[in-house]
């Protein structure tokens, strides 16, 4: 099957989109993937990468019908994790989140990392809660009528959200 | 250049030969190793090498031969699980052989950092700059509840395995070491031999390590391996104390016995030259060995007797026989 973008090379990545639950589905080149302008998740873009090779279900499928017995993503099982204590990727984590609790509880001590954090996610974490912060703030500024302040916290607010 | 960490006169200083920082980390995009296609091998290496370029030499082991590759583990910059995935690979080495960084070993990314002696604060502080360099260009795989995401479950978290390699000789000769074992067992640290897990001590050489990944903070899971392992120093200095007082021409015959086969013997196995080396690194240690000591650290020439680094060293294959007479060959040129 030839890319359905650029109508040129071996079309080998399959996108599935989903917007407002517009689906759209796509068959493309790894070229044309790459570029792909469209807000594709990685979850969404592995799934369909993984459902041209007839290994996953889809997206929507997977939402509906959770399988904590399987990783949807790489299709690592939970037993063949007992087998080989091996987690197939980052989204194993999820999947199977409940059952490694006690696993992380059991060899762990602890089921929290106390550890460093990626400079990225902890810029994204500290935004999140002045976010979380400021908005309550302004709901308490709102309510005891103190405007002006509630029209600082709201640009504040509009900042932070822009930097997201 | 700093040195090599192994040609530092640190690592024959104390009891404890080197600190070493092992941090792992996976790329989010990609599965991890017991699921990831040959293909996402080879473009999970490519991406992260070119973000090192420069920084690293990079070793291509397409282009080693066994015993090259061997020569690599004796030297502790690759581990024996690395050699064996057969997947393609990365390595990247600087030139003092002090960090290392592995791609496509059990997890995507394993950095890691040797400094010479008693130095984990050292040697964390610079695998955590190569981890935040890493990440300014790589999205690694993180959760916030869990931390940094890894293969098996016993190195999520910090993904964080300190060791101290330490030499144990009169632990091990009194059969005190399998006290120690079970005791810092309780205090989440283990005790393996010589390169890591599934290994045979040899040279009474140990690697103490933290076992435990998450729940707290680096520093602090650094900072609990050096306080048990100042235990243990402890007791191996006592014991050395007390020998000494109690069983002093004992141990100097032993030492001297030592020193004098390494010096002259014409063929000696690995095992045997690492029990001589031992004593001896005692003997210097004690400043009981009252004799000239090599121009190179005991630790180097452990390492140099190794079946891997004397065929590198020979350029060319050799049997058993052969092998065992290069040993001894160097042996006597290193102690006359």
């Amino acid at each position: 099957m030839l890319c359905e973008k650029c109508h040129q090379r071996q079309a080998n990545v399959f996108v599935q989109t989903s917007i407002n639950g517009q689906t759209s589905k796509m068959h493309i080149c790894q070229e044309c993937a790459e570029q792909v302008d469209t807000p594709v998740s990685f979850e969404q873009f592995f799934q369909g990468m993984l459902s041209t090779m007839g290994m996953a279900q889809s997206v929507a499928a997977a939402k509906k019908k959770p399988n904590p017995s399987e990783c949807l993503v790489c299709g690592q099982t939970y037993d063949a994790f007992k087998r080989s204590g091996r987690l197939g990727c980052a989204n194993c984590y999820d999947a199977f989140r409940t059952d490694l609790e006690q696993v992380f509880r059991s060899i762990q001590g602890s089921t929290r990392h106390e550890g460093k954090f990626p400079q990225k996610v902890e810029g994204a974490l500290k935004t999140q809660r002045s976010l979380s912060r400021l908005k309550l703030l302004l709901a308490k500024a709102i309510e005891e009528e103190k405007f002006e302040e509630a029209a600082k916290l709201r640009d504040a607010i509009k900042e932070l959200e822009g930097r997201k | 250049m700093n040195k090599f960490w192994y040609a530092d006169e640190k690592v024959d200083t104390t009891p404890i030969i080197s600190s070493r920082i092992r941090l792992a980390r996976n790329l989010k995009k990609y599965p991890f190793m017991c699921r990831i296609s040959q293909e996402q091998s080879t473009k999970m290496v490519e991406e992260t090498t070119e973000r090192l370029k420069g920084r690293f030499d990079l070793i291509d082991l397409a282009k080693m031969s066994e015993p090259e590759k061997r020569h690599l583990l004796e030297r502790h910059i690759v581990s024996p699980e690395f050699l064996k995935i057969d997947m393609p690979k990365g390595l990247l080495v600087q030139p003092d052989e002090r960090i290392s960084i592995m791609l496509n070993e059990e997890d995507h990314v394993r950095i890691q950092t040797i400094y010479p002696g008693e130095d984990m604060d050292g040697a964390w502080d610079v695998a955590n700059k190569v981890d935040d360099l890493l990440e300014e260009t790589l999205e690694y795989a993180f959760d916030k509840d869990y931390g940094y995401l890894t293969s098996c479950p016993t190195n999520t978290g910090t993904g964080l395995r300190a060791s101290f390699m330490i030499h144990l000789p009169m632990l091990e000769k009194t059969g005190h070491i399998k006290n120690v074992l079970n005791t810092v067992t309780k205090f989440g640290v283990t005790l393996r031999g010589i390169h890591g897990e599934g290994t045979e001590p040899l040279g009474h050489i140990f690697q103490v390590s933290n076992q435990v990944t998450m729940g707290k903070p680096e520093t602090e899971i650094i900072g609990a391996l050096k306080n048990v392992t100042a235990q243990i120093m402890q007791s191996e200095n006592e014991l050395r104390r007390k020998f000494f007082k109690e069983k002093k021409l004992d141990m100097v015959d032993r030492i001297y016995r030592s020193y004098g086969t390494l010096k002259h013997a014409r063929t000696m196995s690995g095992k045997e030259a690492m029990e001589l080396l031992s004593s001896v690194r005692l003997g210097y240690m004690l400043k009981i060995l009252d004799e000239p000591k090599p121009n190179l650290t005991i630790y180097q020439i452990m390492m140099n007797i190794q079946r891997g680094s004397l065929i590198v060293a020979a350029k060319k294959d050799l049997t058993d026989l052969e092998r065992d007479t290069a040993r001894a060959d160097y042996l006597r040129g290193v102690f006359s």
